[in-house]
């Protein structure tokens, strides 16, 4: 028992000692291999950097997104992952992370500006879609741009992932002149309007918020540019001259509405007879979809269906909105109209009920391109019946999901958000 | 493993293949050459170091308390391996990430370093040599394959002829799993028909025996 005891307490002391000896090897490995660690971890967030500007004397780190609330930095938005300033120089590094492009992963870049605010250089630094933008040349094509990006296209046929880059260069910029860092370069009124335009008036533009609108002939004599959205689903307009200018957006039914070049509405101030003059242009460009869309609703309901048409106030992909009388019933129909694959339009509709519920769905055409999708599943019926029963509050965009199919799908996905803001929309003003 | 260990017996009671312990570095880090090549090197090291001083402590340890003071010696063999690699070593550290310190709780270094607890210093040297010379030799060649014809290249180098010809689940974690399976099977195959060999059932008994011989002395 004795002995017993005696190898017990040998043991637990054998024990303790490889702890303390293994614990104090740790404590000392760990103090000499910490700072190398640290060193290379920067290294690593640097690497990129040290690419982009070879001859920089160092940097300091600004702002990790990582540890947001350790910098004096706000308002920077979430695409931004470092901002380092460069020593000796009063320039600024900004390193960003974008998921706009194709296929939704992410997109590495990096930027430099001077103290003037311009950009000294530009690079990707991970691209993950298939399509090439011209990862070594375009972003060179970014060289002298203040934040206003003035002179900088988008690349054809490569949209997504490049308006994804610009906007990603946007945001770094946001987060410099947002901060006092560099100044804000001079956007001209145009480019101004350009940019609100997609914002204003989401159905004029796509999925990645490229204004699809092409210049229409206009006889408005007070207005200087016409836009007409492909999709029927409105007009835009740019009126005033020179710091004055002004964007005037006009949507399928009828409604207009007015913006300044800082985007404040301004439609109880402006003209009015430009305003009207915009009404009406746009109600001769106007397409009517009241019997092609009385036929398809008749499709969904029944061929005993009296339908009267709404004006909601939205600006988005709706382009028809109707009371449904079919069945004793009281029914909402809407028409939805957006970018599909190769920015060509998708026409769904919907009905919901009075709870804003929906209660049928249809598509003119869902893929439009089948030679060019191989891999899609698609069963027609199953697919819509899935919407069957939906509400704007359960709405994930998952049911929106076709695989093998992103463009359609996103654009079914806005088609939806799109239909249930016309619907609260005319809740609110009277319209149901 | 036997407490006599010849060349022939550790190849034939080979622990990473045929007694199918320590596949942790195997599996994870085998999908490339050079991934494969820094964890051999890294388990080589954790192997002998851990052995060592469990040998050096087996004089001195009672029995009962060998396995706690295995799992201390390992780990913390392992965590200072751990932060070496990640300091002088940050682009081969960033291709294992996680699985050298996953390394801690290997079964192949605890056996190794239980068997070396019964064997003097010169025999736990030349059986930690062998195996690691052994599990070198299984990770490299787990490795060829899966990279080779799961991702044709080499090392990292493309190897354009097979560009046409990858099989894609080899460089997937499943693939590492069939490779070691077709290796388990075909050495246990080679190997448990020769004579003083054993193969994995009779190992699976030797195991087993220890605790019926407690039990029949007890009686």
């Amino acid at each position: 028992m004795e002995k017993n005891t005696g190898s017990a307490q040998k043991g637990i002391l054998i024990l303790i000692l490889i702890v303390v000896v293994f614990s104090g090897i740790l404590c000392g490995v760990n103090a000499y291999t910490a700072p190398i660690i640290e060193w290379n971890d920067s290294a690593a967030i640097l690497a990129p950097l040290v690419q982009l500007l070879p001859d920089a004397p160092g940097f300091e780190l600004l702002y990790d997104s990582a540890a947001p609330d350790h910098s004096a930095l706000e308002n920077v938005p979430c695409t931004v992952r470092y901002i380092h300033e460069i020593s000796d120089n009063g320039g600024y590094a900004v390193q960003l992370s974008t998921t706009e492009g194709f296929t939704g992963d992410p997109i590495e870049l990096s930027f430099a500006v001077d103290s003037d605010g311009k950009i000294i250089n530009a690079q990707v630094d991970a691209y993950p879609d298939t399509k090439d933008m011209g990862v070594a040349d375009y972003p060179l094509t970014y060289i002298g741009q203040d934040s206003a990006l003035s002179d900088v296209s988008i690349v054809a046929g490569v949209t997504f992932s490049s308006s994804a880059f610009r906007r990603a260069v946007a945001d770094g910029f946001s987060a410099l002149t947002e901060n006092g860092l560099v100044a804000e370069g001079y956007k001209d009124p145009v480019q101004a309007l350009t940019e609100l335009l997609p914002v204003v008036f989401s159905g004029i533009a796509n999925n990645a918020g490229i204004v699809q609108g092409v210049e229409a002939q206009s006889s408005a004599a007070l207005l200087n540019t016409a836009l007409k959205a492909p999709t029927d689903t409105g007009m835009a307009y740019f009126a005033g001259e020179g710091d004055d200018l002004y964007l005037i957006v006009v949507n399928a039914f009828g409604t207009v509405k007015a913006y300044d070049t800082k985007g404040n509405d301004i439609t109880a101030s402006a003209p009015a007879e430009v305003l009207e003059q915009a009404r009406e242009d746009a109600a001769s460009q106007a397409a009517d979809y009241l019997k092609k869309d009385t036929k398809a609703f008749k499709k969904l309901t029944g061929d005993d269906l009296e339908i009267t048409a709404l004006t909601p106030e939205t600006f988005n992909s709706v382009t028809g909105a109707y009371v449904l009388n079919y069945d004793g019933k009281t029914c909402y129909g809407f028409t939805s109209r957006t970018y599909g694959f190769g920015d060509m339009p998708i026409v769904t509709r919907y009905v919901l009920d009075e709870n804003g519920t929906v209660v049928r769905m249809n598509a003119d055409e869902l893929i439009l391109e089948k030679e060019y999708f191989s891999d899609y599943t698609l069963d027609d019926a199953a697919y819509k019946e899935g919407f069957i029963g939906l509400t704007e509050a359960a709405f994930t965009g998952e049911e929106a999901l076709i695989t093998g199919a992103t463009m359609t799908s996103n654009a079914v996905k806005t088609a939806v958000r799109d239909i249930f803001a016309a619907f609260n929309s005319l809740k609110e003003n009277g319209g149901i | 493993m036997t407490e006599h260990p010849s060349l022939r017996n550790l190849i034939a009671d080979n622990p990473s293949v045929i007694l199918l312990l320590g596949l942790c570095p195997v599996l994870s880090a085998t999908a490339d050459v050079r991934s494969a090549l820094a964890m051999g090197c890294i388990t080589v090291l954790a192997l002998i170091c851990s052995c060592l001083i469990m040998n050096v402590l087996r004089k001195f340890l009672p029995k009962q308390f060998e396995f706690p003071a295995i799992f201390l010696v390992c780990a913390g063999v392992v965590s200072i391996i751990d932060l070496f690699a990640h300091a002088l070593f940050p682009s081969v550290y960033q291709m294992l990430g996680l699985y050298v310190a996953a390394l801690s709780v290997s079964l192949l270094l605890y056996a190794s370093a239980a068997d070396s607890c019964r064997m003097t210093a010169e025999k736990t040297l030349g059986q930690c040599l062998v195996l690691s010379l052994l599990l070198f030799v299984i990770m490299l060649f787990t490795a060829v394959i899966r990279e080779v014809l799961g991702n044709a290249s080499f090392a990292g180098v493309e190897i354009p002829a097979l560009k046409d010809f990858k099989i894609a689940v080899l460089s997937q974690p499943a693939g590492a799993f069939f490779i070691s399976a077709f290796l388990a099977a075909a050495l246990n195959a080679a190997v448990s028909n020769s004579s003083g060999s054993k193969g994995v059932a009779a190992w699976l008994k030797e195991l087993i025996c220890p605790i019926e011989k407690a039990e029949e002395s007890v009686k």
